[in-house]
């Protein structure tokens, strides 16, 4: 297109110096010859005549300003090509300045598009991340639960199955051996586990591994009274010293702050070992009775007459209660 | 450019103006010719180094001869308005004897051109050719009856020669000056070689033919010391001319005014034509030469504004 304009610019005129240096020279040299005849005195214009000169000069001028119309008329011509180029590339760039202009508002749509999706991608990209952090919790708290249950389950097992083969709370009677295995299931992750999750199943496995147990029926075939169980596993530790390592094994003796909440059964056991462990003139006749007595006026109503099934449940669930008490007066704490 | 200087004697102080204005506008002289004073004008300027210079040389020589011919005695330049009154033709003729006592003096004319010009610097400076009529008398001492032949012949056709300075040696450089001027009867012939020389004035008081014919010049400044001469460039088609022409008289009416015109070199008077020759050559060479370089302005922008737009097009593909 570009060619267009310099098409046009070789057709324009070549208004060189010598067109202009004309239309200078033929106006001055006409005004000259024209001030001489004005201001020439007669005598002179007499003398003129008579010689021809007047009539040269006449003709002169006459001549000097026809090439003066003839030189305007090539200035003029040049100047309307060369405005006609002018307009030429006015135009243009015109029309350059309009498809820049559309291009401008093109991209200025594009510009408030992108805007509006960069926002609404944003937007999404937002609620994705809070999804997935929502989802990371899930899973993270779902691989802590799982982890929770499956130690849960993993440490009842070995407890139980250790207690079962006779590795774990040996010599101790039977009804001592229930406790302290009770609290170690309550005390442990399977305790943790119940607490998180709600399901207190493994109290009914527990009751059942332990009735399951030969020693259950061997320790306590029939219905028999708490405090001539208590008083008998009580009887069967050898000394003073280890009747009271049991009662400290059930928390007796502790800082009340440190110990586990005793629950009725658990605290006869407990009274009936420190009972027994009195000078002779302090020492009671019957430690167990005195012991229930005792809880019976701390605790309600305590039933004195059992069987092993009831006894191992309540026995199982005092330690379970008593150690989601525990846990609960720690995380208090430690909200504080 | 070229430059060429018409003859005219004292009026001569003109054009020093002229030159003195084409110097402060930068013009570039390539080729001078010049005719009786022309040629002494023009045999300085071209001596010089530059145009500024020649202003200066020809401003000082011109002062020079001003102080050497002396005050002239009534207030201020003459008229040239007007014919002389008598009383005012008294006191021209007397200045005009005392002026010529001094410029057509033996020797003055030959001191002013030795002094004046330098031949070495002319030799290697801008081209110069001056016009003198050879003359056909062979007789030192020129005659009426020798003159009334020689306007006979220039009448008849006879045309001046034009005399290329640079080529001469230093005497004949100085002679073809001095023939240049040699105005009959006022001022001997001149020889150059074997032949003799008068004023060129006689058939060519503007040799712009010297540079048609020899220079290489595109455009072309005549400087005439008259106003409605009978001049035309038509005679030289192939330049291109602008005239300066006097838009004041430089000399009084008539043909007494005349003469003394030739011969008054009175210092007022030579600054008062040095002035003169400044304006009319800012008057009249002012608006072409701005119009030129607007006009060369004007074609660069137009390629500017091609190339800009040229821009603009997406590539070709």
């Amino acid at each position: 297109m570009t060619d267009e304009l310099r098409a046009l610019l070789r057709d324009i005129p070549v208004v060189d110096d010598r067109i202009l240096l004309e239309l200078a020279n033929t106006l001055s040299v006409a005004e000259d010859l024209t001030r001489y005849r004005r201001e020439q005195t007669v005598f002179g214009r007499i003398i003129d005549s008579l010689t021809g000169k007047e009539r040269a000069r006449e003709l002169l001028t006459t001549q000097h300003l026809v090439r003066n119309g003839q030189a305007l008329v090539s200035w003029v011509a040049a100047t309307s090509k060369g405005s006609e180029l002018t307009n030429l590339a006015v135009a243009r760039v015109a029309r350059h300045l309009k498809a820049t202009q559309h291009r401008l508002v093109a991209a200025e749509e594009l510009g408030l598009r992108t805007t509006s999706e960069l926002e609404e991608l944003g937007q999404l990209v937002t609620e994705i991340r809070r999804e997935c952090d929502t989802r990371l919790t899930e899973l993270e708290q779902w691989r802590i639960n799982t982890t929770l249950r499956v130690t849960a389950g993993e440490m009842f097992d070995f407890a139980v199955d250790r207690w079962s083969a006779e590795r774990s709370y040996t010599h101790l009677p039977w009804a001592f051996q229930t406790v302290l295995l009770a609290r170690e299931i309550a005390t442990g992750p399977c305790g943790d586990w119940a607490q998180i999750s709600g399901d207190d199943s493994y109290q009914g496995r527990l009751v059942n591994r332990i009735m399951m147990d030969p020693r259950t029926k061997e320790a306590a075939p029939r219905s028999f009274t708490l405090p001539s169980l208590v008083e008998a596993s009580t009887d069967m530790l050898p000394s003073d010293d280890e009747r009271l390592m049991m009662a400290e094994l059930i928390d007796t003796g502790l800082d009340p702050a440190l110990a586990m909440p005793n629950q009725p059964l658990t605290a006869v056991v407990a009274i009936t070992l420190e009972m027994s462990t009195l000078p002779a003139p302090a020492r009671p006749q019957h430690p167990a009775e005195t012991a229930l007595a005792l809880t019976r006026r701390r605790h309600g109503s305590v039933d004195g007459t059992t069987d092993a099934i009831s006894f191992v449940q309540r026995i199982v669930a005092e330690q379970a209660n008593a150690a989601r008490s525990t846990r609960d007066a720690i995380r208090i704490d430690d909200g504080k | 450019m070229g430059l060429v200087l018409a003859g005219g004697g004292a009026k001569g102080a003109y054009q020093v103006g002229v030159i003195e204005y084409l110097a402060s506008a930068g013009v570039d002289i390539r080729a001078i010719a010049g005719t009786s004073i022309g040629a002494l004008n023009g045999a300085v300027l071209a001596s010089a180094a530059s145009l500024p210079e020649g202003a200066e040389l020809l401003t000082a020589v011109w002062e020079r001869v001003g102080d050497l011919t002396g005050p002239n005695p009534v207030d201020g330049p003459p008229a040239f308005d007007r014919e002389l009154t008598g009383s005012e033709f008294d006191e021209r003729v007397e200045q005009v004897r005392r002026f010529g006592s001094h410029v057509l003096a033996p020797g003055f004319m030959e001191e002013l051109v030795q002094t004046s010009i330098n031949p070495n610097r002319l030799r290697s400076g801008i081209p110069i050719w001056v016009s003198a009529f050879p003359s056909a008398l062979l007789d030192a001492a020129p005659t009426p009856v020798g003159l009334f032949i020689d306007v006979i012949r220039a009448k008849l056709g006879e045309p001046a020669r034009w005399i290329h300075l640079n080529s001469l040696p230093t005497d004949e450089m100085y002679e073809a000056v001095l023939a240049s001027a040699a105005l009959p009867f006022v001022l001997p012939p001149r020889h150059i070689g074997s032949e003799r020389f008068l004023d060129g004035g006689f058939v060519d008081n503007a040799p712009a033919g010297a540079l048609a014919a020899y220079a290489d010049c595109d455009h072309v400044i005549v400087v005439h010391l008259q106003q409605g001469l009978l001049w035309d460039t038509e005679r030289h088609p192939e330049l291109s001319v602008i005239e300066i022409r006097p838009t004041q008289p430089l000399a009084s009416r008539g043909m007494l005014g005349h003469m003394i015109g030739l011969l008054d070199f009175s210092p007022d008077r030579l600054a008062a034509l040095k002035q003169q020759g400044l304006e009319d050559a800012a008057k009249i060479l002012g608006p072409p030469l701005a119009m030129i370089d607007s006009a060369t302005q004007l074609h660069n922008t137009r390629l500017d504004m091609i190339n800009a737009v040229e821009d603009l097009d997406p590539p070709s593909t």
